[in-house]
């Protein structure tokens, strides 16, 4: 009993302290947002698959210079990139412009293939086409020189 | 004539080694070959303005290659059709097609060279045209006949069943066939008969000549 009664005075106590005197306003803080930071990404990621792409018409040695003209700026772009901050701005419309470059270069590079393809299929018609007509003479000639019993 | 069939069979043996290559084994087929496999080269490589080149040049090539074989088979034609030609003309010679029928040996004759000659200038087409000419004209000789070469003189014998007379000379198949042509053997044989001016008499052992009268092979004593 007497320990009970020596708590009284304490929890007395402990209860005026922890009482609230007024309500607090709540404190809302400030979120500070990071810096946006610009990139070229995207625009390399066209300009390298457009280059691919001529690649793989082997526009690198079918249109030596234009390609060599587009590669150039890219590889411009991939400095700008490299020199940062705004450069990096400059560096995606030289990726655009290389792009379009690349894909022309594909277009043309493809064009000239094909013709070169249809060409050289001419060529093997008309290379069988000797080779057939020779056949079919040689023949009609040891036909005639069995027949005459001579040889040609 | 002797002159221009040498000269036919030295063109012939000529053409004939031409003729022992193959038709395609020119020197137009070999390159375009050869640039058929630069273009598809040049094409693998990436070089398509080289390659549509070269192509073009296999195409170009393979095009004259086609010509010259079309050009070798009419040069085929030609000399076989010249080779028959001379063939009719040695038979023609040897039948003396030229004492029997000059004009048609001089047609023939005219042909055979205007074939070699146009054979020697290339002109294998009317080359051709001429010898079939040549053949046309002389189709009609017998090469058979070139066998049954006939007497070109006869020795007078003595028999007993049958005596001899030009009358029954001539009679003879290897001879006229005809007694009617004693004649003939008169006016060819009189100078050497025992009295010229006297048909009835000759004498055994006497050579009487012969003369082709229709233009058929005569040589040689015949032998009974």
């Amino acid at each position: 009993m007497k320990k009970l009664l020596l708590l009284l005075p304490i929890l007395f106590l402990y209860s005026c302290a922890s009482a609230p005197e007024k309500a607090v306003e709540p404190v809302v803080a400030a979120v500070v947002e990071p810096a946006q930071v610009f990139t070229a990404d995207k625009e390399k990621t066209r300009a390298t698959e457009a280059m691919n792409k001529a690649k793989s018409v082997k526009a690198e040695v079918a249109m030596k210079d234009e390609f060599n003209k587009a590669l150039g700026i890219y590889n411009e772009a991939n400095t700008l990139v490299s020199a940062g901050g705004e450069k990096v701005k400059t560096a995606a419309a030289k990726y655009l412009e290389s792009e379009a470059l690349f894909l022309a270069v594909y277009e043309k590079s493809k064009i000239k293939r094909e013709e070169a393809v249809k060409q050289l299929e001419k060529a093997k018609a008309a290379v069988k086409n000797v080779e057939e007509d020779a056949a079919e003479l040689e023949a009609e000639m040891d036909s005639d020189a069995a027949a005459t019993g001579g040889g040609s | 004539m002797k002159k221009i069939i040498i000269l036919a069979s030295i063109l012939l043996i000529t053409a004939s080694s031409v003729f022992a290559q193959s038709l395609a084994n020119n020197e137009f087929y070999k390159k375009s070959i050869e640039f058929t496999k630069l273009s598809e080269k040049a094409l693998a490589d990436g070089e398509y303005d080289m390659s549509a080149d070269y192509a073009i040049k296999a195409q170009e090539n393979a095009a004259l290659s086609k010509k010259y074989i079309a050009e070798m088979v009419l040069a085929y034609r030609a000399r076989t059709a010249l080779t028959a030609a001379k063939e009719r003309m040695e038979l023609a010679d040897r039948l003396n097609i030229k004492g029997r029928d000059s004009a048609l040996y001089a047609d023939a004759s005219g042909f055979f060279k205007s074939a070699n000659d146009k054979f020697s200038a290339k002109d294998y087409e009317n080359s051709t045209a001429d010898s079939l000419k040549v053949i046309e004209l002389l189709k009609d000789i017998s090469p058979a006949a070139k066998t049954n070469v006939l007497p070109a003189s006869y020795e007078v014998i003595l028999n007993v069943n049958r005596r001899d007379c030009l009358w029954r000379i001539a009679e003879y198949d290897f001879v006229y066939g005809d007694p009617w042509k004693w004649k003939v053997l008169y006016e060819a044989n009189k100078d050497t008969m025992p009295e010229p001016d006297n048909p009835s008499l000759i004498v055994p052992g006497q050579i009487l000549k012969i003369p082709s009268i229709k233009g058929e092979t005569r040589s040689g004593k015949y032998q009974k």
